[in-house]
């Protein structure tokens, strides 16, 4: 780890207990096909969004995907900090990032390469969204931070910035959901997949010659209008088992409409009650 | 007269006239939210939601938000103390709470907090470090206590104390032991121990209005209005165990008599929540 000189020093390295006694998961679903947590393989967790989560923020939302807890907020729009940036179009920056206590291993406060990648994917699911002509010169900024990982997190998040967003009043063509799907094996589909179910390419190295499609895959959608604006896959998957899967990714994510119509309506009226 | 400027940030902001509203409220005994001088905003304690951290918590003083959560790993110790544990704190402000804050390493102020916690931990002994060693210069336990502030409303301080406190209450840490005969470390995850706290602080923070005013639990507006602080660490026992005054506006003793008196009695509010939550 890199040593930071404005924190508290910190030793080099350290062990999660957890990873000196680990438990194999030999099977993901077992005999009555039912998953670790109790689930079928083609059943999602109950999903809990709420707007105006950080009263400081312009706009905020809070997901809870079964375990997984994301909170996204949206300052903006500001002007740009330079002149020379002066677009007529305006600009989205997107920081996404685990909190270090998040994963089963402590992470550093530096965002690393991951969360960087993360961030890309989430501004081009946003990117194909927001209105950008409308807000020329501008900086619209969106921060999202995971306060725990039981996986989906990459979907959660999109699904969070885009409610974050419209409840900053941003304009959006739509607002944006996501969902992840697990592939193993050949035909084997877990939808939503838990940290646990997640892809890991290093359990992989000694079956590489038997099976090849593992892997996840993570589609951000425009329900209404139909339109995937962003997929991100992990893992080695056959072109049709690919196009199988964004399928199935994409109408995971038509369902998440209702409860993200149902969240911004409900933060609507409690404004209203306020005010009223 | 109270003007409002939109600064670069598009927020709101009392620009110095704003000064007078605040006098005008204070006449009255007052302050702009409702609250009295000393009054102290609603607080909410959550222990032990976030399953992938040992110990994790959440706390809201009115509108700000801090979650702790610990992460308990195993390290070899420091060479100047082989027989103790390492407990880190670390907060963090970053532009998600607040639009104060800028994207990059942490601010002043979250350096400032985090070194006041480090310095409560080791003044208070807080923790028992000895209890966190499993072998004398071999393997020790290291407790992360990372505090992110998801919403910033003032008076971080007082939230980033209570919610350290409540989640180390809520840490368990899995019996480790070392195989001598095979070198390894063994790990029993199935049975669990909680820490050992040799106390439990709460933390009051007051600010100094024009010299002569006092207020308690100052919200972001107020923090920017104020100058000088004052920070007083009471324990379960009635005592004050810790105070901090970085410096700035001079205070009368009577003020200080006051604070004190004010922060014995929070002190002893928390502590009835603390066990109500942490059972």
């Amino acid at each position: 780890m890199a040593t930071d000189s404005r924190r508290l020093a910190v030793p080099q390295s350290s062990l999660d207990p957890k990873s000196l006694c680990p438990a194999k998961v030999e099977r993901l679903l077992n005999d009555e096909e039912q998953r670790l947590d109790g689930r079928y393989s083609s059943e999602s967790r109950g999903i809990y969004l709420q707007c105006g989560t950080v009263s400081q923020a312009k706009g905020s939302c809070y997901c809870e995907l079964g375990n997984t807890k994301v909170v996204c907020s949206v300052y903006g729009p500001k002007d740009v900090e330079h002149y020379e940036d002066f677009q007529m179009e305006g600009k989205i920056k997107c920081e996404f990032k685990y909190a270090p206590f998040s994963c089963s291993k402590h992470r550093g406060h530096i965002p690393d390469l991951s969360e960087a990648e993360i961030s890309d994917v989430i501004l081009q699911a946003l990117t194909a969204s927001v209105r950008l002509q409308c807000y020329p010169k501008s900086l619209i900024e969106v921060f999202i931070i995971v306060l725990e990982n039981d996986g989906s997190a990459v979907s959660a998040s999109i699904t969070a910035a885009s409610l974050a967003l419209a409840d900053a009043g941003i304009e959006q063509y739509d607002i944006v959901t996501s969902a992840s799907v697990r592939v193993y094996g050949n035909g084997n589909f877990l939808e939503d997949p838990t940290s646990v179910e997640e892809y890991r390419p290093q359990d992989f190295d000694s079956e590489s010659g038997g099976d090849l499609n593992h892997g996840l895959v993570t589609v951000a959608l425009l329900p209404t209008l139909n339109q995937v604006c962003a997929v991100l896959s992990n893992g080695h998957l056959e072109c049709d088992v690919l196009v199988e899967t964004i399928q199935m990714c994409t109408s995971l994510a038509q369902n998440l409409y209702t409860a993200a119509r149902k969240c911004l309506l409900s933060s609507v009226k409690s404004v209203d009650q306020n005010n009223a | 007269m109270r003007t409002v400027i939109k600064s670069s940030t598009g927020q709101l902001r009392l620009n110095d006239k704003s000064d007078d509203f605040y006098k005008l409220h204070l006449k009255e005994g007052i302050r702009p939210d409702g609250r009295m001088l000393m009054e102290m905003r609603p607080m909410v304690l959550n222990v032990g939601s976030i399953s992938t951290a040992s110990g994790s918590s959440l706390v809201k003083v009115g509108n700000t938000t801090v979650v702790c959560g610990i992460k308990a790993e195993l390290t070899e110790p420091n060479a100047s103390h082989p027989g103790k544990g390492i407990v880190v704190p670390n907060v963090e402000l970053s532009p998600l709470c607040s639009p104060k804050f800028k994207p990059g390493p942490p601010c002043d102020q979250a350096q400032v907090v985090t070194k006041f916690l480090d310095n409560l931990i080791q003044s208070t002994n807080l923790i028992c470090l000895d209890d966190l060693c499993v072998e004398n210069d071999k393997l020790v336990w290291i407790l992360y206590c990372d505090l992110i502030c998801i919403d910033y409303d003032g008076n971080i301080v007082d939230a980033s104390v209570i919610s350290l406190m409540a989640a180390l209450q809520n840490v368990k840490l899995p019996e480790v032991k070392i195989n001598e005969e095979c070198e390894s470390v063994e790990v029993n995850l199935k049975c669990t121990a909680t820490l050992k706290l040799c106390s439990c602080p709460v933390s009051t923070t007051f600010r100094v209005f024009d010299r002569s005013n006092i207020i308690a639990d100052p919200t972001s507006m107020e923090e920017e209005l104020t100058e000088g602080q004052l920070t007083i660490v009471t324990d379960q026992q009635g005592r004050i165990i810790y105070m901090e005054r970085p410096g700035g506006v001079t205070l009368q003793e009577e003020h200080v008599e006051k604070c004190m008196k004010r922060a014995l009695i929070r002190g002893a509010e928390v502590q009835t929540l603390y066990m109500e939550v942490t059972g």
